[in-house]
């Protein structure tokens, strides 16, 4: 009898271990889903941040109708190539403006202009957050794939590795934004 | 001999001047010392010979004598804060807009810090608020206690105080407005040491214990470079940091067990106090000149 009473016990403990450490798996997809969201918000607020820099260069450079004409889309559930790519056009976006903006004193000395800049910056600073704490819970999710014995209810529950979000080779040159 | 000085502080003294009225409250104390020493060994002598004719008298001359060395102790105090640490504030500083030697920072922005352990008693002095490379600031010494209560078995009650925090709250402006607060407790021991969010940087993860209440805004403020800063804060600090970083202010709690800008009774004369404070004037812009090279976070950027 005290033997059924212990076996009982220990499979008691052992499913209260396995619904936890399931829950925490489901906690850990969602973070992960949270932060790739705010990778996302992140990425609109640089792009509409841009989008306005690059209409007030326009109205100072008249001239040039090639300012800059890529289409940039941005959707919900982009993968992180689709990030990665409108990022990159992103990036040409502002250098497109950056050069302008060379030619055009006014239009650097201009206080709209520079407030502008600092908001892209700021958008610029809030995507980099947004990026690590994806990358963190991504490397706390697989490392719970990985470890005994989580990676039992990993293995159970068909759970697969995410990907972190790597930036592009180029990016992690330094890149100057120079007046 | 003076009892008591209701003269108001003079200021602009000269180094030799004050030297000369310190030395004064000095001598002047001497006899209510040699009081409060007769007191208490006739107090401690009268409650063990039951002797409260003796016992009583004797309390009230060590009361009468510890608050006219207090007294006296105030006045050098005032002397020195007023001739000696306000210049050199200003000195090390540049704008002094505020210096209260009684002073210390307001008990409602340390509890809502949440930062430092439980206490029943707040105290402090020196608080300072300065601007300093253009950035609003202000400091002062704190000094937490705890009280316990203990009942033995007769039912006599008997209070200790635990001092549980010793040093200085420094409070930095932001450049920006945080959404969300995060806070940063420098490790001691190993129980109850667990972080919310883990950074990319195993030093920073082993060094501090991170509780933020957003993570977003806790990558947002620890970029790989700050993370370096605050390490090296802390270094200059020598002591045991916590940060709390909320709204549009930054907190440092610096536990070194020291009170800054006293006189003390171990300065040689006016110019070595003049030195000894300001290396510690120096000690509190050591720390924050490693935080401002966040120019993002502590403005400076064009």
């Amino acid at each position: 009898m005290p033997y059924l009473i212990i076996a009982a016990v220990i499979l008691v403990v052992i499913a209260i271990w396995w619904i936890a450490t399931s829950n925490n798996f489901k906690r850990m997809r969602n973070k992960i889903n949270e932060a790739r969201s705010g990778i996302e918000i992140a990425l609109t607020k640089r792009y509409d941040m841009l989008t306005k820099l690059l209409d007030v260069a326009k109205g100072y450079a008249k001239h040039e109708n090639e300012l800059f004409s890529e289409v940039i889309r941005l959707r919900r559930g982009m993968t992180g190539s689709e990030i990665n790519e409108a990022n990159a056009k992103m990036d040409k976006m502002k250098e497109s403006i950056v050069l302008t903006a060379e030619a055009y004193p006014e239009l650097r000395s201009s206080e709209l202009f520079r407030e502008l800049q600092a908001g892209i910056r700021d958008s610029e600073e809030h995507l980099q957050a947004a990026r690590r704490l994806y990358n963190s819970n991504v490397t706390s999710y697989n490392t719970s794939i990985d470890i005994f014995p989580s990676s039992l209810i990993a293995k159970a529950s068909g759970a697969v590795k995410e990907e972190l979000f790597v930036a592009e080779e180029k990016k992690l040159q330094d890149v100057e934004m120079k007046f | 001999m003076k009892l008591g000085n209701t003269e108001p502080i003079p200021v602009n003294l000269t180094d030799a001047e004050l030297e000369q009225q310190l030395a004064e409250l000095s001598r002047g104390s001497i006899p209510f010392y040699i009081v409060a020493a007769v007191a208490a060994v006739g107090m401690i002598a009268g409650v063990l010979s039951q002797l409260m004719f003796i016992a009583v008298p004797a309390f009230i001359a060590l009361a009468v004598a510890v608050i006219f060395i207090s007294l006296k102790s105030g006045r050098k105090k005032a002397l020195v804060s007023a001739n000696v640490t306000r210049s050199v504030l200003g000195e090390v500083f540049g704008q002094i807009e505020e210096y209260l030697p009684d002073g210390f920072v307001s008990e409602a922005i340390v509890q809502n810090a949440d930062i430092l352990p439980h206490w029943d008693r707040i105290g402090g002095s020196d608080y300072v608020r300065a601007r300093y490379h253009g950035t609003e600031l202000y400091f002062s010494d704190l000094r937490l206690a705890e009280i316990e209560t203990h009942t033995d078995s007769d039912g006599h009650i008997t209070t200790s105080e635990e001092t549980v925090f010793k040093g200085q709250w420094i409070s930095v402006r932001l450049s920006k407005t945080l959404e969300h607060r995060l806070r940063l407790f420098e490790k001691k021991g190993i129980l109850g040491q667990k972080s919310n969010i883990e950074t990319e940087n195993e030093q920073f993860n082993k060094k501090y214990r991170i509780l933020a209440d957003d993570g977003h805004t806790a990558f947002y403020i620890l970029t790989p470079h700050f993370m370096d800063y605050i390490c090296t804060a802390d270094n200059a600090a020598d002591g045991r940091t916590r940060f709390c970083f909320d709204g549009d202010r930054v907190h440092i709690a610096v536990e070194n067990k020291n009170n800054l800008f006293e006189v003390g009774g171990g300065y040689r004369n006016i110019a070595a106090l003049r030195e000894r404070m300001r290396a510690e004037a120096g000690y509190i812009t050591g720390i924050i000149d490693e935080l401002l090279q966040n120019t993002y976070l502590f403005g400076g950027e064009s």
